[in-house]
């Protein structure tokens, strides 16, 4: 490390130490943010895991026209196989059908009509990444196939989980944003109250001609190290409660080494942010 | 080296100076005298370039005023020394790290900065109290802080703003003599004061400032 970074970084903590009262607060809030965003986002993990896990079990019935051939039926299906989200597929034959109908009803509509009228099927299994407006994309193109007669499937509930996964999607952005937002604002605002109490020594370095730059870049490091740090407990405070759910429900947590990274990176990144901004105002040439 | 031609500067419609014409050349000594609210430090403050000339040239080493960028004027500063009646001390550092800032400030290396710093406060008689804080100094030990810190980065010229104006007689005799040494080895010096009685003595050029303007 150069002389200058040593000097940069040491006067970076040194700041942070200047600064105490306005640097805990500024981490301890960032940590509050942060652990709430991390919460949030393996909320919203899991909530997506439990999603597909329904999205898997809902299937497709598609209804084969009752005057297509066979060798049709096979071309169909290979139609149908190479659909983006479609996991798995399953032929009903006519034959297949009637016995159901028997066994689900007690009747047999031979005996009644003197023909087998049920159609043959295919029953389509959606794949568990697929989302509730792919879903619709996926009905859509299977309804369009030659020899469809009709699709049956539960449009309610598929709106209904299509929905809910938007709205998270939707709370998670918003939160995001005022995660983004309130952590910037907040290391700009601690880093005023430091450059305003190192009024002096930037104007002594200002008058033996040090450049802006080397100026800024403690407090830059300054910035970074409170978003480092606020986003490093978060994470360590998170992992310590995913530790401790997950002895009580092993299976039904679903975490991503990604989660525990995010704040000390995001921290990082709005430290670097939020440094540039404060400085701005306060660090001119004079 | 030190250039002013028709300079003046306004604020609003209040002149502070007005067709100031001043060159300083290698080892001068020049003071400029008059009364509080004379423009002395305004003057000052306009060849550290803080501020800029309303009207006028100034060319202070190879930068003029009109075209210095706020990139260079870190560089222009380098060889410009400052010292000021209040000193502007660091007083959470001791002598050393207060000499040494200006060095760090300006990317100097760790081996040169100790043997500079070394160097500057012997020049200035400060060598027995490197490691003193500043609080424990005495008025005219802090300006010799000022004035190593000043040197440290070996410029052509320094610039005083009343640098013996909060000294008792004593101590501001040996700092005239410190700055006469320092004149003697090359250094050229401006310096500002409204003690006229101070500059009699000295092989210095005189410039008189009243009310903005110079009048001998």
């Amino acid at each position: 490390m150069s002389l200058n970074m040593t000097y940069s970084f040491r006067e970076g903590v040194l700041g942070l130490k200047r600064a105490r009262i306005a640097t805990t607060l500024a981490i301890t809030i960032i940590t509050v943010v942060f652990f709430t965003m991390s919460i949030f986002l393996s909320l919203t993990l899991n909530i997506q895991h439990i999603i597909g896990r329904f999205q898997t079990q809902l299937e497709m019935e598609v209804f084969i026209d009752n005057s297509i051939a066979q060798n049709r039926i096979e071309n169909l299906k290979s139609q149908l196989s190479v659909l983006p989200g479609v996991e798995k597929i399953r032929f009903i034959s006519k034959d297949d059908a009637l016995a159901i109908f028997k066994k689900e009803f007690g009747k047999d509509p031979l005996e009644l009509l003197g023909e087998n009228p049920l159609p043959a099927s295919f029953r389509v299994e959606i794949s568990s990444d697929t989302r509730g407006g792919d879903a619709m994309d996926l009905l859509q193109k299977i309804q369009n196939l030659d020899g469809v007669e009709d699709v049956q499937y539960n449009k309610r509930l598929y709106n209904l989980i299509y929905k809910f996964s938007r709205i998270v999607y939707f709370i998670d952005a918003g939160f995001l944003i005022v995660v983004l937002l309130s952590s910037t604002s907040l290391v700009a605002n601690t880093l005023r109250l430091t450059v305003l109490a190192q009024r002096k020594t930037i104007h002594i370095m200002q008058l033996v001609g040090a450049t802006l730059g080397f100026i800024r870049r403690p407090f830059v490091i300054q910035g970074m190290l409170q978003g480092g740090i606020g986003g490093s407990i978060a994470a360590i405070i998170f992992y310590g409660l995913v530790q401790v759910v997950s002895l009580r429900f092993p299976y039904l947590l679903k975490t991503s080494p990604v989660i525990f990274l995010t704040p000390v990176f995001l921290g990082l990144l709005l430290g670097l942010i939020g440094s540039r901004i404060g400085l701005k105002r306060f660090l001119r040439v004079f | 080296m030190i250039y002013l031609s028709d300079v003046w500067y306004r604020v609003g419609k209040h002149p502070i100076l007005s067709n100031i014409n001043l060159r300083v050349d290698p080892g001068d000594f020049v003071c400029i005298v008059g009364p509080s609210g004379a423009g002395k430090s305004t003057l000052l403050r306009i060849l550290h370039m803080e501020i800029f000339p309303t009207r006028g040239k100034v060319t202070v080493a190879n930068f003029s005023a009109r075209m210095i960028t706020a990139h260079e004027i870190p560089l222009l500063r380098r060889k410009v020394g400052m010292v000021f009646q209040d000193f502007k001390l660091l007083e959470d550092r001791d002598v050393y790290e207060n000499v040494a800032f200006a060095l760090w400030a300006t990317g100097v290396r760790r081996k040169l900065i100790k043997k500079r710093v070394f160097q500057v406060l012997a020049e200035v008689g400060l060598s027995h109290k490197r490691y003193a804080s500043i609080p424990e100094l005495s008025g005219g030990e802090q300006q010799r802080v000022a004035i190593a810190r000043a040197l440290a980065n070996e410029p052509f010229v320094l610039l005083a703003d009343e640098p013996t104006g909060n000294l008792d007689k004593e101590t501001t005799e040996g700092i005239m003599n410190l700055m006469k040494r320092i004149n003697t080895k090359g250094t050229a010096i401006v310096m500002a004061t409204h003690k006229e009685d101070l500059v009699q003595t000295l092989p210095a050029k005189i410039v008189k400032l009243v009310e903005g303007k110079v009048i001998a």
